[in-house]
């Protein structure tokens, strides 16, 4: 009988499935794609892991015989032996094992190494890896949050799914709740009642729930892909990932898809199987208001019919409310992050891609490599196409300032008063600062010297001296001021990390103690900076920043240390240069300098474009999300306006029975869809606007420029495309109601 | 034998200076086979009887017992079945469902107890009800009468302890109000079906063998008339 009752249904009321159709399918198509990413980052993490600590499970550091290897081979579960004889971390050789199943491994081990006679200390476990495969050891202190993110977002997902389309179901519930009413006036229990509405949830959402899960898969696979083209190789050191899917992610899906969509169906049967009989036959299915609530404003604007659609509005409060929510928030995500996406294009171009637009075109790190060292320099100078070529490393340092020293503007600021004890230590004679050292190869800081305006030596330093006006917050427009008087011929710069505590007052003699200190000559205090992909006290407002040249450094190395492993060529094309330039002259910087060194390469105009992919990529893909979250709002919109012939025939029967004119309906109609589409809009431009404001303040950035840039058009035509598909849905109710028969209706009572 | 028994049935709708009393102090015994009519104007608490004596509403105060069962203490599983299996409901605007064939609607009762139907029982009362050619037929395909007889062989195919019929011509021309009160006499006759009609119409109320006048939530008179 159910099944006669739900085929019967299904097949007459197809329009009201609608909406329950299509946030079954979305919520396929959600859970799909969340979970189909979530195991390519899985996979594509396992094969990093593989790719730079290896795919071992266990290793066992120090030399072992070939006896030994044979013996841990006979283990029953250990699936592979290999012994490295380059070594663990440069120093021993290694074996690494891996063990046919991965949760034996943390057992197993110690039994390998009790048979050979080694000690635990010997053994270590790759746990990065086996945590990938849920395998934890209490020796495995790192948080491994992988998982738990996944089962984080993955629960938020289906919570905030099952707020978003429970609604839907109960649209279609609600509308029969008259007919429930005369099953459980017959004799239908509560039970069954739920499972008929759940078995009608289930054939409705039986076929978008696989669609979506296989478009979904689909999807990830092309954010895949779509990730590998927006980060590609650009980025150095990534492996491009490549798309995979396994039966189970489909079956754990499919679970979680289901659970999400049955206890949204759930919700309203529930609700609807334990109304009373008496309750649910005397609901009639039509709109009813709790209490009276004019409309004024659509009273005023436009007439009878506007103080009718805003009754009959109040009145689906509760059935439009998915729609109502789904197009706010599709509507307030959309146009917020075009906005964001905007003023942080705007915010990297002038922070970054304009301020060393001619700096650097490309800039090779040459890995555990002193400048010093590096002896290349030359050749770099001489490929086709470079204008110049700055080879620089460098280094932490400290430097002690003292009151004497300090500048009259800085001392006018409050000098040192509000530094934070993390960067600036007060000690006897003074402050113990941060003194960066940048280190460039002789003939680079030859011609820095000649930059300004004192003649090239080898044997000093050149003294950055400015200091941000810390009372000054706008980072955008910041001004500088003498940091040092410049009295000083001398500068000694200390060892970072020697008599420099963390915080708080140390006792540092400022003299004397020569020990982990080097004086070098101040060749001059500038404001002027090396061209040099550098930033210079962005975090450490008080840092002091010494240039120095290669074969100084040389000298005074052994005294401070304090260098980093890595040096950086900063090389600089001609004017005007193009990708196509820049990626030769990379490669010919590659075919030099590999072999000899490792190297890792960034191009300007490549990280230029890269970077606009990302943000546009970003874009499609949060722009798709708000998408799917119209979606779910039309849809239901649609629903509602399809399901009107039944559910408000006899209100607008009504209507008709008094005078109310077809175009007067029409209007009624234009009136409720104009209502249904403008106020999520008008709900969400101040909070658009009031955001926009918020970050513009914060991020210093003048109104004009962000208006000047403004995503108006997407805004526009997302806008546009609200208004167009709530438009139709009401249109194509209006041509369904001008059909009714009047006569009929008002003397049909089977009708619902 | 007695088949229904209230005792001090009393409701009240609405809370403090909004409240009506639409039953009070209810006092009724109905025996096994007889066919009684509740008259009453509108307002006077007889639909509010019927739905407390159909288990679809509860009293605030009082007892109901039918056919042994005091429905006060049901819950709304148990009540759903006893209304199944024990009453059979007749409303005034037939409540059958849209998408179901007529003899779907009739057998809806025994399906959901996934009880198959006595062959001989469903022939005979479609056969005396004159519905037995519209089996196939959607209700929207139906007159009004037609609907109704659907309706009262609904309630009647489980052989129910109590047939209430609320209005049930309420909704009709004279000719068929006409016809369905024989078919509800007939079948109290026939099958000895107790009935309890709920009615404003005097001249439907003389069918019955008793009738019973409501006014204001209360038993006004209990006439016996053969």
């Amino acid at each position: 009988m159910w099944k006669d009752y739900l085929s019967g249904y299904i097949k007459n009321n197809r329009s009201s499935g609608l909406s329950v159709m299509i946030a079954a399918f979305i919520s396929a198509l959600l859970l799909s794609l969340l979970c189909g990413l979530f195991y390519n980052a899985w996979k594509y993490e396992v094969e990093r892991i593989e790719l730079e600590e290896g795919g071992w499970h266990s290793r066992i550091i120090g030399e072992l015989s070939s006896e030994d290897m044979e013996t841990i081979r006979n283990f029953a579960n250990v699936e592979d032996v290999v012994a490295n004889g380059k070594g663990y971390k440069g120093k021993e050789p290694t074996t690494d094992i891996s063990f046919s199943d991965k949760k034996a491994v943390f057992s197993d081990m110690p039994r390998i190494a009790k048979q050979l006679g080694i000690g635990q200390e010997r053994i270590v476990y790759n746990y990065e890896l086996l945590a990938m495969y849920l395998i934890r050891d209490s020796g495995d202190t790192a948080p491994r949050l992988l998982f738990p993110l996944f089962l984080l977002i993955t629960l938020s997902a289906s919570f905030s799914l099952i707020i978003i389309i429970h609604n839907a179901f109960a649209v279609s519930m609600n509308a029969r709740v008259h007919q429930f009413g005369i099953f459980s006036s017959i004799g239908a229990a509560p039970r069954q009642i739920r499972a008929c509405l759940l078995q009608e949830a289930a054939i409705l959402c039986a076929g978008p729930v696989l669609a979506g899960n296989l478009l979904g898969i689909a999807g990830s696979a092309g954010l895949v892909y779509l990730s590998n083209r927006v980060l590609g190789s650009d980025i150095p050191g990534r492996h491009e990932s490549s798309f995979g899917y396994h039966p189970m992610v489909l079956a754990l899906t499919l679970l979680v898809t289901v659970i999400t969509i049955w206890i949204s169906a759930w919700l309203p049967a529930r609700r609807l199987s334990r109304l009373t009989p008496l309750e649910a036959i005397r609901n009639a299915g039509e709109l009813q208001l709790k209490r009276r609530k004019s409309s004024r404003l659509l009273s005023m604007l436009f007439g009878i019919e506007g103080e009718l659609a805003g009754s009959a509005l109040k009145a689906q409060k509760k059935t439009l409310r998915t729609a109502s929510l789904s197009l706010l928030f599709s509507f307030l995500a959309f146009a917020s992050m075009q906005c964001f996406f905007t003023l942080s294009q705007i915010s990297t171009r002038e922070t970054y891609f304009e301020r060393y637009q001619d700096v650097w075109d490309i800039m090779t790190t040459v890995k555990d490599t002193e400048a010093d060292d590096f002896k290349e320099a030359a050749a770099v100078r001489g490929l086709d196409g470079v204008e110049s070529a700055i080879v620089y490393q460098k280094a932490s340092a400290k430097r002690l300032i003292t009151a004497e020293e300090m500048s009259e503007g800085m001392k006018a600021f409050g000098g040192f008063a509000g530094a934070p004890a993390n960067y600036v230590s007060q000690v006897d004679g003074g402050w113990l600062v941060n003194a960066p050292i940048v280190i460039m190869d002789d003939q680079s800081f030859s011609a820095y010297c000649e930059q300004i305006g004192i003649a090239p030596r080898l044997d000093g330093a050149v003294i950055l001296n400015q200091i941000r006006d810390v009372t000054n917050p706008d980072f955008r427009h910041p001004v500088f001021l003498p940091y040092l008087k410049g009295e000083n011929t001398a500068s000694v710069l200390r060892q970072s990390g020697n008599g420099s505590a963390p915080s708080g007052y140390v006792s540092v003699s400022s003299g004397d103690d020569r020990e982990g200190t080097a004086e070098v000559p101040v060749l001059s205090y500038t404001q002027e900076v090396p061209a040099l992909r550098e930033e210079y006290a962005s975090l450490d407002y008080y840092e002091l920043v010494h240039f120095i040249p290669a074969s100084l450094w040389k000298e005074i190395k052994g005294q401070i240390g304090g260098a980093e492993e890595d040096s950086y060529i900063c090389v600089r094309g001609r004017e005007g240069v193009t990708l196509e330039e820049l990626n030769t002259l990379q490669d010919e910087t590659v075919q030099l300098l590999s072999g000899k060194y490792t190297i890792e390469q960034e191009n300007r105009i490549q990280e230029y474009e890269t970077n606009n992919r990302q943000i546009q990529g970003m874009m499609t893909i949060f722009g798709a999300f708000c998408a799917l979250l119209a979606v779910i709002g039309i849809g239901n919109v649609f629903s509602n306006t399809l399901g009107f012939v039944r559910q408000r025939k006899r209100e607008f029967a009504r209507y008709m029975s008094v005078g109310l004119t077809p175009k007067e309906l029409g209007k009624m109609f234009g009136i409720e869809a104009l209502v249904t589409a403008v106020r999520p809009i008008l709900i969400s431009l101040p909070l658009v606007l009031a955001a926009v404001g918020f970050l513009l303040r914060s991020s210093y950035m003048g109104a004009g420029v962000f208006l000047s840039e403004a995503p108006y058009i997407p805004i526009l035509l997302f806008m546009l495309a609200i208004l167009a598909f709530v438009a139709l849905a009401y249109y194509l109710a209006w041509r369904k109601v001008r059909g009714i028969n009047l006569a009929e209706v008002l003397r049909d009572d089977t009708m619902m | 034998m007695e088949i229904l028994r209230c005792e001090g049935v009393r409701k009240v709708y609405g809370f403090g200076g909004s409240q009506v009393t639409a039953l009070d102090g209810i006092d009724l015994s109905v025996n096994r086979g007889e066919f009684v009519a509740v008259l009453g104007a509108s307002g006077s608490g007889k639909s509010t009887l019927l739905h407390i004596l159909g288990s679809v509403d509860k009293p605030d105060a009082g007892k109901v017992i039918v056919d042994g069962t005091d429905l006060s203490r049901l819950s709304p599983a148990q009540a759903a079945v006893f209304r199944r299996r024990k009453v059979g409901l007749v409303y005034q605007f037939y409540n059958l469902i849209p998408t179901l064939t007529a003899e779907k609607n009739i057998l809806m009762p025994l399906a959901l107890d996934r009880k198959k139907p006595d062959k001989e029982y469903f022939d005979k009362i479609t056969g005396s009800l004159g519905i037995a050619d519209k089996l196939g037929a959607l209700p929207n395909q139906l007159s009004g009468g037609q609907q109704q007889r659907v309706a009262i062989a609904r309630a009647l195919i489980y052989r129910p302890a109590l047939l209430l019929a609320d209005e049930p011509t309420g909704n009709l021309d004279q000719k068929n109000s006409r016809e369905v009160a024989d078919m509800l006499k007939l079948s109290n006759r026939n099958l000895e079906q107790t009935i309890l009609l709920i009615t404003h119409d005097e001249k439907i109320a003389m069918e019955a063998e008793r009738v019973i006048t409501l006014e204001d939530g209360r038993i006004i008179s209990d006439e016996r008339r053969r």
